[in-house]
């Protein structure tokens, strides 16, 4: 149970700034580079014994552990001392067996006491390992062996933590902390290389302004954090809850907030604010009647909305203008109230222009009624969405882009940010039960809209559950009387009422549906009419997912498909019904969504159907792999293979749907979608394991390969909890709330108060006991907001060559290009100068664009003895991102950035507890300030509890960079630019793995 | 016989780990308590313990931590998730070691 306590995290808090700024452990002091080159040896070693099956699971798991025996004996100063450590690395890459692997990479085992398990250590000293398990009380082998060879370090070879003896903890300085993320990052894209090759893998195009090292080192020394920017209230305007929360959800989202406050949209530079404007902006306007207001902004918000086809007629700028109803740009009201939030201040904020600029941009908002939060946000999303678009058609040549629609395929994502950050492409899969034809129909989403499954779904379940521990338990004590481990004699604590939770939620969403017979034409078999199952998953998985729960509108007893399987569900479904081919669905998914909710909603108050109340377990952390289409391709592969071999879910095939596919039971649902199913129909339901397991308790005797891979999980698909809105009251009246997560620190949004609040407020901990006692609980979630715990970074445009190449997100933002590859290097290109800082501080400059791949070549090959290098290019190669066109010299000194920006972004990354990690470039975050910056005492609590209580969940990014300073100074200046054809560009791009 | 028995041990061990068992296991032991609400519970639990410490943070080390809140992670284990995982590694056991008397 050491897995919850020691957690895997790195020493969390504010991470690497400049080397040597360790504010943690005094011993440290100038140890820390000796550290760091022993880490190198051993961290990968650690890797690789932790994901060994994972590794090897991959088609790239082969080279990814030659890759790591290769980084252990690439750290020079202990080769010969630490035998077990530097196995033989020279291998051929590939065909490696797991057999070998095992043979020279051998799981370390204590010294004293020979065990492998017990949390093991490793001295950072000497070559010694040793457990972590106290005997009687007693000291450790580890312990004792630091306090006899007065060796002052040791190194969780789990948890990667290091530990000192004199301080008797684990301790944290910034370097290493900072290395330590630097190497999980790149075997973080080894791991996901191995779960799902990485040109299936969506990424993320770089969501941030690009800094270059001089601009970043001014931000870290001049910038300054104040306490409590960017926690404000929100002043309610009258019944405008709903605006409140989601504006709160928008600016706790990292994406969103890093990209608005690296000066991603300037108001001074959109096309969309400014139209109209004769002289200076005029003052904040006060809150317009809602009449007028809707009034004289129908037209106007007519043609914005439509606005997308070009510029707009004058007179429409001047009439607006008179009517001191100036257009509005979403993005720039939004980017303002990130400034405000971020500027220092601490009293609430009126959001006056947003609520006006909704109200003209979508008169259909407008009002002072109250509205519903999910409605507003899709409607939020849709109007930055098109401030975006506008902007780059607008810069872009115009003709062109009215020509061309806005590309919502997964093939070539929308670059706005809008569709960066949230948007997803939901796959519906629908199967002919006949001859196994299955169509596949893609959809892009901005969010998934769950059904609350009623809780009596899973009781028969969790009876049966409790009957097999019960039978288990009875089997056990008979065995092994004298065991340690003992049943409880109660198990009142847990109770035995089930509790819905979000993975109950989703897998609801993503079961088998039965479709109604002749509602679909198989192609292949067509003149029958057969029966045909469709099922829904994640074909791609947006970097932030947003859940809306549907408490409110319709009655989920009633008719699970009457208002469709979610928004998107339901756009989905008729597309693939429709055409049955793998058509992919055209219509924007925020208007569907808006449309459904619409519908829901009016429906709703007119119906007599109730809120729905059901309290529904929000996690922490939630893994979306088993919703994705990989998970479920591979399941129905290991179903068919059961079924084949005579499994345990054998049923009787026929034409005939079974009714179970692969343990999971097809709900039916005969006679369309206005008939209902009611739950207690399906006993047998058993979707309560998202995870589907087809082997039970003790039926592995096969080493459980097939459940293996059932059950992989990948970590790019873990997200984290940052915002929840929460709902109170009924359907018609009720009142929103938020919770985010500040900096490792959770608040509770109620309009302009804002209090601090304890993670069991925001999971409803009271609540669940209430659950799970069987009383009647209530839940209040609504919304949820995750972000990826590691965010994958796409670092080039190479899948937008060919196409009519949208801009990627920070094009066009300065002359300079710069990011951090996967093997923590930072790569500068300016013209057809790219300078390197490899994390030892190394600087190369060196000329672009020769030959494909000369540049790794040339890095691999002049770094000599730096394992980093070589990880970039075994486990994840980098791809080189579009070039900047200029050919200058390198940036001039940084401009002075404006004091909000520069407070912002320090405090926006003196982060603690669970900032999300960027695999790739990170070179848009400024390294952050040291912990003791934050000053308010929330701050300094979590800094200090998540420095000394590790988590699994990996915390703060520090950057990988070791930027010395010093190297940037001396740096010899570039060679003179020539000129130089940027075609060879386009064969950069094309390089990759 | 006390050094047969770690001996044993430890072979077990070695060859939990080494067949890649353990890591399968942990693997879904994750994923279970995960989706159970376990690791939420646990960390509350430990924020609860930091901030009911006197001396607060200063004065407590991990393992100072894990001490007080391990009885309550372990109570807090669903009872089906210990005992699959359980019959796992019994399986494994009897897998391994065939001859072995139950």
């Amino acid at each position: 149970m050491d897995a919850a306590i020691g957690g895997s995290a790195e020493a969390p808090g504010a991470a690497a700034a400049v080397a040597g700024a360790s504010d943690g452990c005094p011993h440290i002091g100038a140890r820390t580079k000796a550290i760091i080159d022993r880490l190198k040896v051993l961290v990968p070693y650690a890797y690789v014994c932790r994901h060994r099956q994972a590794l090897l699971q991959g088609r790239r798991g082969a080279a990814a552990a030659t890759l790591g025996a290769a980084m252990a004996t690439g750290g020079e100063p202990s080769r010969e001392a630490n035998r077990e450590a530097t196995p033989a690395a020279a291998a051929g890459e590939g065909d490696r067996s797991r057999k070998r692997l095992v043979d020279e990479m051998p799981a370390p085992t204590c010294h004293r006491c020979s065990t492998p398990a017990d949390r093991l250590h490793v001295c950072l000293s000497c070559d010694f390992f040793g457990c972590w398990r106290r005997r009687r009380r007693g000291e450790a082998h580890i312990a004792a062996h630091l306090r006899q060879a007065g060796h002052p370090f040791a190194l969780d070879f789990v948890h990667l933590q290091v530990f000192c003896r004199d301080c008797g903890d684990y301790v944290y300085d910034a370097a290493i902390a900072g290395w330590l993320m630097g190497t999980q990052i790149r075997w973080h894209a080894a791991l996901c290389d191995s779960a799902e090759s990485e040109a299936k893998r969506p990424r993320i195009v770089s969501t941030g302004a690009d800094l270059s090292p001089a601009q970043a080192r001014y931000l870290r020394e001049h910038g300054s954090v104040s306490p409590c920017a960017g926690v404000r209230g929100l002043y309610n305007l009258g019944a405008t809850c709903y605006l409140s929360v989601v504006l709160q959800a928008l600016v706790h989202n990292p994406l969103l907030r890093g990209w608005m406050l690296s000066d991603g949209h300037h108001p001074s530079r959109c096309r969309v604010g400014r139209r109209g404007w004769a002289g200076p902006p005029p003052p904040q306007p006060p809150p317009l009647p809602p009449g007028a207001a809707a009034a004289n902004s129908d037209s106007d918000g007519e043609e914005l909305l439509s606005g997308r086809v070009g510029p707009p007629p004058p007179a429409a700028g001047a009439a607006a203008a008179a009517a001191d109803a100036p257009p509005a740009c979403m993005a720039c009201e939004l980017e303002a109230a990130f400034q405000a939030f971020f500027a220092g201040p601490r009293a609430p904020l009126g959001p006056v222009r947003l609520l006006r600029a909704m109200w003209v941009l979508r008169p259909d908002l407008a009002g002072y009624g109250q509205q519903d939060a999910h409605e507003w946000l899709v409607a939020i999303l849709d109007t930055l969405h098109a401030g975006f678009t506008e902007n780059d058609s607008a810069a872009a040549a115009a003709a062109a882009a009215a020509a061309r629609p806005v590309h919502h395929s997964h093939l070539a994502p929308c670059p706005c940010l809008v569709h960066q950050v949230f948007g997803g492409v939901l796959q519906s899969t629908v199967t002919c039960s006949q001859c196994g034809n299955a169509t596949h129909a893609h959809d892009p989403v901005l969010d998934l809209s769950l059904d609350i499954p009623p809780p009596d779904h899973r009781r028969s379940d969790h009876a049966a559950d409790a009957a097999l521990a019960d039978w288990l338990a009875a089997r056990h004590r008979q065995r092994s009387p004298g065991s340690a481990w003992r049943p409880p004699q109660s198990t009142a604590a847990h109770g035995h009422f089930p509790v819905v939770s979000l993975q109950d939620c989703l897998a609801h969403y993503t079961r088998p549906e039965r479709l109604p017979p002749g509602s679909y034409t198989c192609s292949r078999c067509r003149p029958a009419s057969p029966a045909a199952t469709k099922q829904l998953c994640m074909k791609e998985l947006p970097p932030v997912l947003t859940f809306q729960l549907k408490r409110f509108g319709h009655d989920a007893r009633a008719g699970p498909l009457a208002p469709g399987g979610g928004s998107a569900g339901a756009g989905a479904s008729s597309g693939a019904i429709a055409s049955g081919s793998s058509a992919t669905g055209s219509a924007p998914a925020a208007a569907a969504a808006a449309a459904a909710t619409t519908t829901d909603k009016t429906s709703s108050s007119s119906s007599s159907s109730s809120k729905i109340d059901t309290f529904v377990r929000l996690p922490l952390h939630i893994d979306m792999t088993p919703y994705t289409a990989s998970a479920q391709a591979a399941h129905a592969q290991t179903a068919a293979g059961l079924r084949a071999s005579g499994g345990a879910a054998t049923t009787s095939t026929g034409n005939a749907l079974p009714p179970a596919v692969g343990g999971v039971p097809v709900r039916s649902l005969d006679g369309g979608g206005s008939s209902s199913v009611k739950p207690d129909d399906a006993p047998g339901l058993s979707k309560d394991t998202p995870v589907p397991v087809l082997d039970g308790p003790g039926g592995s005797t096969t080493l459980g390969k097939r459940r293996t891979d059932a059950t992989h999980s990948n970590p790019s698909c873990s997200y984290r909890l940052f915002a929840v809105i929460d709902h109170i009251g009924h359907l018609d009246t009720g009142h929103y709330t938020a919770y985010a997560n500040h900096r490792g620190q959770w608040y509770k949004f109620d309009d302009a108060t804002v209090t601090r609040a304890d993670l069991s407020d925001v999971l409803g901990f009271a609540e669940e006991a209430k659950a799970r006692a069987g009383r009647p609980a209530k839940g209040r979630a609504y919304m949820a907001f995750y972000v990826k715990t590691i965010l994958d970074y796409h670092d080039g445009a190479a899948t937008h060559v060919g196409s009519a190449s949208p801009t990627p997100l920070a094009a066009g933002m300065g002359a300079s290009n710069t990011r951090i590859n996967e093997s923590g290097e930072w790569i500068e290109d300016a013209g057809v100068v790219r300078t390197r800082i490899n994390p030892n501080g190394d600087l190369k400059i060196e000329r672009r664009g020769r030959k494909k791949g000369s540049t790794n070549n040339n890095s691999n090959s002049n770094s000599g003895a730096k394992p980093t290098t070589a990880a970039a290019g075994a486990g994840a190669a980098p791809r080189k991102k579009k070039a900047s066109r200029s050919a200058m010299p390198p940036p001039p000194p940084p401009p002075l950035p404006p004091p909000p920006l520069s407070a912002a972004l320090r405090s926006d990354n003196d982060n603690d507890d669970e900032e999300f990690l960027a695999a790739g470039s990170l070179g848009s975050r400024p390294p952050p300030p040291p912990a003791q910056d934050s000053d308010s005492d929330g701050e300094a609590l979590w800094a200090q509890i998540s420095k000394h209580q590790p988590d699994d969940l990996v915390p703060m990014a520090s950057p990988p960079l070791y930027i010395n300073p010093a190297h940037l100074a001396s740096a010899p200046p570039p060679p003179p630019p020539d000129t130089y054809d940027d075609d060879d560009d386009d064969d950069e791009d094309a390089f990759g793995p | 016989m006390s050094n047969d028995a770690t001996g044993l041990r430890e072979e077990l061990l070695r060859r939990f780990i080494e067949s890649g068992e353990r890591e399968r296991l942990q693997e879904i032991l994750r994923s279970r308590l995960h989706t159970s609400g376990w690791q939420d519970r646990v960390k509350h639990q430990c924020q609860q313990v930091i901030r009911d410490s006197p001396g607060g943070i200063a004065t407590l080390t991990v393992d100072d931590v894990a001490e007080a809140v391990t009885p309550f992670a372990r109570e807090s284990v669903p009872e089906a998730i210990r005992s699959e995982i359980l019959e796992d590694i019994r399986a494994f056991v009897y897998r391994v070691l065939p001859e072995t008397d139950p």
